[in-house]
């Protein structure tokens, strides 16, 4: 472990990250640090390696078969991909929340009270007080305190959403990874997951994947701008949306592209 | 092929333009009515009325604009600074109709010994007329001459004020309007250069 790391303000690091996927070079000689309690958002055209790159902060490209990883990526200094890093415990730590809402096909309940009951909690009154706590957290308690025991799947999408964001906190993560966490909501929805976004960064550190350049500028305090796997620039948002240093940057987020 | 929100912002471009040369034109016109004692307050109030609801036109297209389009980069500052530089056009026409309106305010003057303030008006049109161009032709070198240009112009203005005060002219319709005129002059210069960090903004992003 790099000395003084632990402290720097970044809660990732990477150093020289390479992600393959057979002969496929998706994310090339990545570095980037991403700051604690801070929402980064990660844009850039399709096929740009942005969703590798987020899976490389919790090591869920090794599932892929055929995928290679070089260089490092530190979590609180730590390189997560030493061979004494805990998996499950990492996931635990950097949770994802996905594109499309994905519920479980249980209760609103179970769906949260899952991932405590898998990291061995049992009892009752505390897997309550995780439930309520994460749904609160999620800002979905009032809409769904009466009816916890009823099917996540009769949620609205919005709703389910939030489901999942709260699935994610249950397990008290320090990270959580949005991969176009709204691309599948509406206009009402999309505020509501924005707004719990900025609520979240007091507690946690969010990276954002994501399309929608509007939505960058409005939630993200820093944004990185990646292309054909490499970081073309990355600062904070105001300034790469206001005047952007590097020409592809410029001609991305102005619709100038190809 | 330009993109829907390049043709807007170029549609823009070319209104703003318009009204820099109506702009121009009426800060001459209205600086040689004064240096000459002649009346052109009604054509000059109808060109200043003009520039303003031409500038609320700009405001409204550029709004338009932001909510359609939520332009960011080079577009961003575009539509920002054509927003600014049709306001400062827009006050170069009223501040020429405030100089016609000298001569209806303290009634005919003159002849006045009006030495000092006829180099400061020469120098106010150039800087105006200079920041007009760099405005027009995105000129940058151009563009940050003009804070140098302004300065001499300003200190020729604090001359004059002290100049008129220590030895004032006889007649106090001339100093009246000498010092009127000085000061109209060097708020028009103020906005030369507001256009010209517009245009150093819209080229580069740099402000200061």
């Amino acid at each position: 472990m790099p000395l003084g790391r632990a402290s720097s303000e970044f809660k990732i690091e990477t150093e020289g990250l390479n992600v393959w996927f057979g002969e496929k070079h998706v994310v090339k000689n990545f570095n980037i640090g991403i700051r604690r309690n801070c929402i980064t958002a990660i844009m850039g055209p399709s096929g740009c390696g942005k969703t590798t790159l987020l899976r490389a902060f919790n090591r869920m490209n090794e599932i892929i078969e055929g995928s290679r990883t070089s260089g490092s990526v530190y979590l609180d200094g730590e390189d997560i991909n030493s061979p004494k890093t805990d998996v499950v415990e990492l996931r635990r730590r950097v949770g994802m929340v996905f594109q499309k809402p994905n519920p479980f096909p249980k209760s609103i309940y179970d769906n949260v009270a899952f991932g405590p009951r898998i990291h061995g909690v049992r009892d009752k009154r505390k897997l309550d007080e995780i439930v309520r706590f994460s749904l609160e957290e999620a800002a979905l308690w009032d809409e769904v305190k009466d009816r916890l025991h009823e099917s996540a799947l009769g949620l609205s999408g919005g709703q389910q959403q939030r489901l999942c964001i709260a699935r994610a906190l249950a397990v008290a993560p320090e990270v959580i990874l949005m991969d176009e966490p709204c691309s599948a909501l509406d206009p009402i929805s999309t505020s509501k997951i924005e707004e719990l976004m900025r609520r979240l960064k007091r507690n946690y550190t969010v990276v954002l994947v994501t399309h929608n350049m509007q939505q960058a500028a409005r939630v993200a305090d820093y944004t990185a701008f990646m292309y054909l796997g490499e970081l073309i620039e990355y600062g904070e948002t105001s300034r790469i949306f206001e005047r952007p240093e590097k020409e592809l940057t410029e001609r991305y987020i102005t619709g100038r592209f190809g | 092929m330009q993109s829907a929100v390049e043709r807007e912002i170029s549609a823009l471009f070319k209104r703003v333009g318009e009204m820099a040369e109506l702009a121009e034109r009426t800060v001459k016109a209205s600086v040689e009515a004064f240096l000459s004692g002649s009346e052109a307050g009604i054509q000059l109030r109808s060109w200043s009325d003009e520039l303003r609801s031409m500038q609320e036109v700009v405001e409204g297209r550029a709004v338009e604009i932001i909510a359609r389009y939520q332009p960011v980069a080079t577009d961003l500052r575009r539509v920002k600074s054509l927003m600014k530089v049709s306001y400062d056009l827009s006050r170069f026409g009223r501040y020429a109709y405030d100089i016609a309106r000298t001569l209806e305010l303290i009634g005919p003057y003159g002849p006045c010994e009006l030495g000092a303030v006829r180099d400061m008006a020469q120098r106010a049109v150039e800087v105006i007329s200079a920041s007009i161009r760099a405005f027009l032709n995105g000129d940058l070198k151009l563009a940050r001459r003009i804070d140098a240009m302004d300065s001499e112009i300003d200190g020729m203005y604090i001359e004059y004020i002290r100049r008129a005060v220590r030895e004032p002219a006889e007649d106090a319709k001339c100093l009246a309007a000498g010092l009127l005129f000085a000061r109209h002059l060097e708020r028009m210069a103020d906005h030369a250069v507001y256009i010209s960090k517009s245009v150093i903004y819209m080229l580069t992003g740099q402000m200061d």
